[in-house]
């Protein structure tokens, strides 16, 4: 399995040079003092799922997974490994951001932006394990030309679902979930919160995995 | 029991075609050619042999065990090369090999850097900068370097020029010479078969024509040259096909010493190639 995430990193060769590049992009962009705050969290989360999308691009592309189910490996191990190069490729975007970021800071060139932190590294890595859990099954159930339209119905969903629920909360707040959900929220401990999420989204890419696995067992290539 | 792969009434439906209870079997220390024209089955039944596809009934036995519910352990011992490349063209041969190497408790690294040698193949090329032929041998470095017992082979030399195709064919010549192993490959090219294989299993339409030893196949198959007037209901029942035309006819026997004796001298009887008994039984009956 090892293997397999060794492949998948080494396919992000070129990768690598661009998420540089992008990442000092990003600070020169959101420079200003408003913005600096989710720079790291946005510019990290932005490289892993390129990453991801690039990886399982490579899988596709030459019909390579003929060759990963002809060795001596079971198909739930390809997508068990595929699974843990999402957690991989969180840890390489965050160090790509935090990495140019203190190299920046060291020359002085971002003046607003502070170090990277846990809190940024956490939310990045929550938020490529979000995506990727709704992303990885459909995947191996359509493959990724199809992908391409699903993408951007992902994206469309991770950009407008928030500001659709945080408008219906504003417009609706008598209504008694959604008063009853935003007491729970109030009154509930920071720390909580997070880790609620965190857990959530967890169980979530636990339960998505087990669904790509059976999809991927039946699939005829 | 010495079969290295059994297939027994392997069935698998698709649109519009079906591969029909196809079986046959391969004895360790022999090349079998695996014969058919485009779309017959025989990249469909590779694929169920690698469990690529489901099947949908019947048994594939590869060293006597399950090729599904012991699928890691008998693709530890077989070696595979594909008609396409599909590795990934992105990365070079060591990269490939690095990442390949680990599954494969037997891989001897030695043996590949050897292979990569012998096919003048630079490791740190990379797949995109590799012709067709290069790919091909690539692909045969890898299958080759874990010292499989079995070695499946789809249309390896389809595109590939003589040359290639000869040096392909020396190889497997020389694998074999080691009486534990088994080749399946299969090929539309059965030129190549003429003088590597030692079985060969013709598939047509889903169906498994024959199966035989190649020798006896060529003993018992016959191209028979004669004129139109031999030809009546009785006699046409003796041919795989015939082809017509106005000079006289052209046919193929299954039995050559029962179309000798029923022609005696009036026809010509010659050594039928792999590739007469293909074309005349998919073709079967033509006239011009």
């Amino acid at each position: 399995m090892l293997s397999l995430i060794y492949k998948d990193i080494i396919l992000q060769k070129k990768m690598f040079l661009f998420a540089l590049g992008y990442a000092v992009f990003l600070f020169f962009v959101f420079r200003s003092p408003e913005f600096v705050n989710g720079v790291y969290v946005m510019g990290a989360f932005a490289i892993a799922y390129l990453f991801v999308l690039t990886s399982v691009a490579w899988d596709d592309k030459n019909k390579s997974e003929i060759i990963l189910n002809s060795l001596p490996i079971k198909r739930e191990d390809i997508v068990k490994a595929k699974y843990l190069f999402v957690l991989v490729a969180a840890a390489l975007g965050v160090a790509i951001m935090g990495g140019t970021g203190l190299i920046l800071k060291g020359f002085g060139l971002t003046i607003h932006a502070g170090y990277l932190g846990w809190p940024d590294a956490l939310a990045s890595l929550t938020s490529v394990a979000f995506l990727s859990a709704i992303y990885l099954p459909l995947y191996y159930r359509f493959g990724s030309i199809y992908m391409k339209i699903i993408n951007v119905v992902i994206f469309m969903l991770v950009f407008f679902l928030p500001s659709f629920i945080l408008g219906y909360v504003r417009e609706h707040p008598d209504q008694e979930l959604v008063a009853h959900t935003v007491r729970i929220l109030a009154t509930t401990p920071e720390w909580l919160l997070v880790l609620t999420i965190i857990a959530l989204v967890f169980s979530l890419m636990a339960g998505s995995m087990l669904i790509a696995i059976r999809v991927y067992r039946k699939k005829e290539l | 029991m010495n079969n290295i792969l059994e297939i027994t009434e392997l069935r698998k439906t698709f649109k519009g075609f079906t591969l029909e209870d196809i079986s046959f079997r391969l004895e360790r220390g022999y090349i079998m050619g695996f014969i058919g024209p485009n779309g017959a089955g025989k990249s469909t039944t590779i694929r169920l042999i690698m469990n690529l596809i489901n099947r949908d009934g019947g048994d594939i036995k590869i060293f006597g065990l399950d090729n599904i519910k012991f699928e890691r352990e008998v693709k530890q011992r077989i070696g595979f090369v594909y008609d396409e490349n599909y590795y990934y063209e992105e990365l070079t041969l060591l990269e490939i090999k690095r990442f390949i190497a680990p599954f494969y408790r037997q891989w001897d690294d030695r043996a590949f850097m050897q292979y990569l040698h012998r096919f003048d193949l630079a490791p740190k090329k990379r797949v995109k900068e590799l012709s067709k032929g290069m790919k091909m041998k690539f692909s045969l470095a890898l299958a080759l370097s874990h010292h499989p017992e079995l070695i499946i082979m789809d249309e390896p030399t389809s595109g590939l020029d003589p040359v290639f195709r000869n040096e392909v064919l020396e190889i497997l010549a020389d694998i074999i010479q080691d009486e534990t192993r088994g080749i399946l490959f299969s090929t539309h090219i059965t030129s190549d078969l003429d003088k590597i294989a030692d079985y060969v299993t013709f598939i047509n339409q889903g169906r498994i024509v024959f199966s035989e030893a190649k020798d006896s196949l060529l003993d018992s198959y016959a191209l028979v040259k004669g004129g139109r007037e031999l030809l009546d209901r009785d006699t046409r029942k003796e041919f795989v096909g015939i082809r017509e035309n106005q000079f006289g006819f052209e046919a193929l026997t299954r039995n050559a010493t029962h179309t000798r004796s029923i022609f005696g001298d009036r026809v010509l009887v010659e050594r039928a190639t792999l590739e007469d008994i293909m074309l005349y039984t998919v073709r079967g009956n033509t006239s011009a």
